[in-house]
């Protein structure tokens, strides 16, 4: 080796250890590492090596990570749909448990995508769109297969290019309970569910949902829907996507005068949904026909009287017990309903109880629960984490972000 | 019963809007509209609250009848749009931008003239084929509902039926006086 390239090699040597070091796996530098930086001073380059005799070892080329699996339970995917450019969306894997090394991973979300993950396939889903000239050309609808330990695109699956386009929502792509089926939600403007074979990989069919919008899954294949006439839509499938069963509720949703958001917390087969006005209507899908169970008021007299009333995107999450979290706003009126808030009421569902509120250090727009970290999206579109032990701030995921809208666990809920 | 279905739409213009198939969702009662996407942001509201977008000029429409400022987010007939506003954008409250072609289908909302105090019906339609405008982003949600309502649903991009489903900016395009039945 020439001294010219071992020059070179020493350089590049220190080039890749700077970079390096910026994603080695400690949080902050040891209290050692502080030491030694804060008593260097300027010296000849001799003296400094004398104070490492050794140089650094040279590094192999060409590592992408993978990351660990299952993902750990703080860990949440972030659709950013990039609303000034939608058809380059963004679904980011981050660990909300932590701000150092929070970002894993990103893979491309097309147009308006939604994401469904199957725990038995390790599979990461993304339901997308496309047009061959990026904005123009021909439309082709996917879903896309992530691997989910190095997020590599491994297949995909043509479905009907009909997807719905709209502001994103979890339930316009889901996967059935028994992870063999998946939904997708298609407006053209006439509204249909296609049901894809997720283990061969293969499009079956086409569900009319007239008048219907959107799948929550129900029962091992089926789904619900709710529709235009305030009832909800029960649709249970055999393996190859035949109805079996096609069932109507009872009318519940009183969509002028308090209407139900298209949003839930689920806990098992119940679901549960806020209305525009501060009611919260459970539904109970543990049969093959959607039945609404009794609605409840979230807000005291007092409350009412203030006009609290629930608002944002994604407004309510859930935990994997029974408490859910739901965005709120005083003085509330017509046409309030997507505006977010400055706190959030956490409430027992079994109980119907109110059990605490948390003031937002930042007004939030959409919320996502992950463990005991509750991940806000705020009105400056940067993730707020606050620890659920405490009801606290713990801190802020930015830069990088431009409208993530939504926010999914790592088990894709 | 819903308000829409309350109102019944007078306007001389009614017949320029017949595509086949706008009638047949007017039949079907999915009545038009359009408006995309962009939600929420109180931020970009409260921008426009003081009469405009920082480095956006003002605009007047000429008309006293017809008041306001098209590039601001609080001009009257924006009641219940979500989006990029058109006047922003090389377009204007009922026109599409160059390179742009309009939703035949979308959705509407109710708004109050100050002028002359009338109800207007406002099909909300999107310009759709070129890229995100992203100027002037307006959100408001009078009337609003969910998905399960398309015709009185903002959070759809209702640039389908178009070549592609870009979605560029939208417009408000007055469709006739609303009169409660």
């Amino acid at each position: 080796m020439t001294i010219k390239s071992a020059k070179l090699q020493s350089a590049l040597a220190l080039v890749m250890a700077l970079g390096l070091s910026a994603c080695s796996e400690s949080d902050t530098p040891s209290s050692a590492e502080k030491q030694k930086t804060s008593e260097v001073q300027p010296q000849t380059s001799q003296e400094l090596a004398a104070a490492f005799p050794e140089p650094l070892v040279e590094e192999e080329m060409g590592i992408s990570r993978k990351l660990n699996t299952p993902y750990k339970d703080t860990w949440v995917v972030i659709h950013d749909a990039n609303f000034n450019s939608m058809i380059d969306g963004r679904f980011i894997v981050m660990d909300s448990g932590s701000i150092s090394h929070a970002f894993k991973g990103i893979m491309h979300g097309g147009m308006v995508g939604a994401l469904a993950v199957s725990q038995t396939r390790g599979e990461i889903y993304i339901a997308t769109t496309y047009h061959s000239r990026g904005i123009s050309g021909e439309r082709t609808d996917i879903i896309a297969i992530h691997d989910t330990a190095s997020l590599e695109k491994t297949a995909e699956i043509i479905v009907p290019a009909k997807r719905g386009a709209n502001m994103p929502f979890k339930a316009s792509f889901r996967l059935s309970n028994d992870e063999s089926l998946s939904f997708n939600y298609n407006f053209t403007p006439a509204s249909s569910i296609s049901v894809t074979d997720m283990g061969a990989r293969k499009f079956l069919t086409e569900i009319p949902i007239p008048g219907c919008t959107l799948a929550y899954p129900m029962g091992a294949k089926g789904f619900a829907s709710m529709c235009g006439d305030g009832t909800m839509m029960g649709v249970s499938l055999d393996a190859s996507g035949t109805v079996i069963a096609e069932t109507h509720s009872t009318e519940f949703n009183d969509i002028d005068k308090d209407s139900l958001f298209l949003k839930n917390a689920r806990f098992g087969d119940r679901l549960y949904f806020p209305t525009f006005t501060g009611n919260m209507q459970p539904i109970d899908l543990s049969t093959d026909t959607p039945k609404a169970l009794d609605k409840w008021s979230l807000l005291t007299d007092a409350e009412r009287a203030e006009n609290w009333r629930p608002g944002g995107w994604q407004l309510i999450a859930g935990d994997t017990g029974d408490v859910f979290y739901i965005l709120m706003h005083p003085n509330g009126a017509e046409g309030t309903q997507k505006n977010g808030g400055p706190e959030v009421w956490i409430y027992n569902a079994a109980e119907k109880k109110r059990i605490g509120k948390i003031e937002l250090k930042t007004w939030g727009l959409s919320l996502a629960v992950a463990s005991d970290r509750l991940i806000v999206t705020n009105a400056e579109m940067q993730l707020d984490i606050y620890d659920l032990t405490t009801n606290t701030y713990a801190h802020t995921y930015g830069d990088g972000l431009f409208t993530p809208f939504i926010v999914y666990t790592g088990q894709g809920q | 019963m819903s308000v829409f279905d309350k109102l019944v739409e007078r306007s001389a213009r009614k017949l320029a809007h017949n595509t086949s198939r706008r009638s047949l969702l007017t039949k079907l009662g999915m009545a038009l509209s359009g408006a995309a996407v962009v939600p929420l942001l109180p931020v970009a509201r409260a921008a426009a609250e003081d009469g405009g977008y920082p480095g956006v000029g003002k605009q007047s429409t000429g008309n006293l009848q017809d008041p306001g400022d098209p590039t601001s987010c609080d001009y009257w007939r924006y009641c219940a749009i979500d989006g990029f506003l058109c006047s922003c954008c090389g377009g204007s409250a009922n026109t599409c931008p160059a390179g742009t072609e309009m939703s035949p289908i979308t959705w509407i909302g109710t708004c109050q003239n100050p002028a002359d105090g009338r109800a207007y019906i406002i099909s909300y339609n999107d310009c759709c084929g070129a890229p995100e405008c992203s100027r002037c982003m307006c959100n408001r949600n009078e009337g609003d509902r969910p998905m399960v309502r398309p015709q009185a649903s903002n959070d759809i991009n209702w640039c389908l039926g178009t070549t592609n489903i870009s979605y560029t900016c939208s417009t408000a395009v007055v469709l006739g006086v609303a009169l409660e039945e």
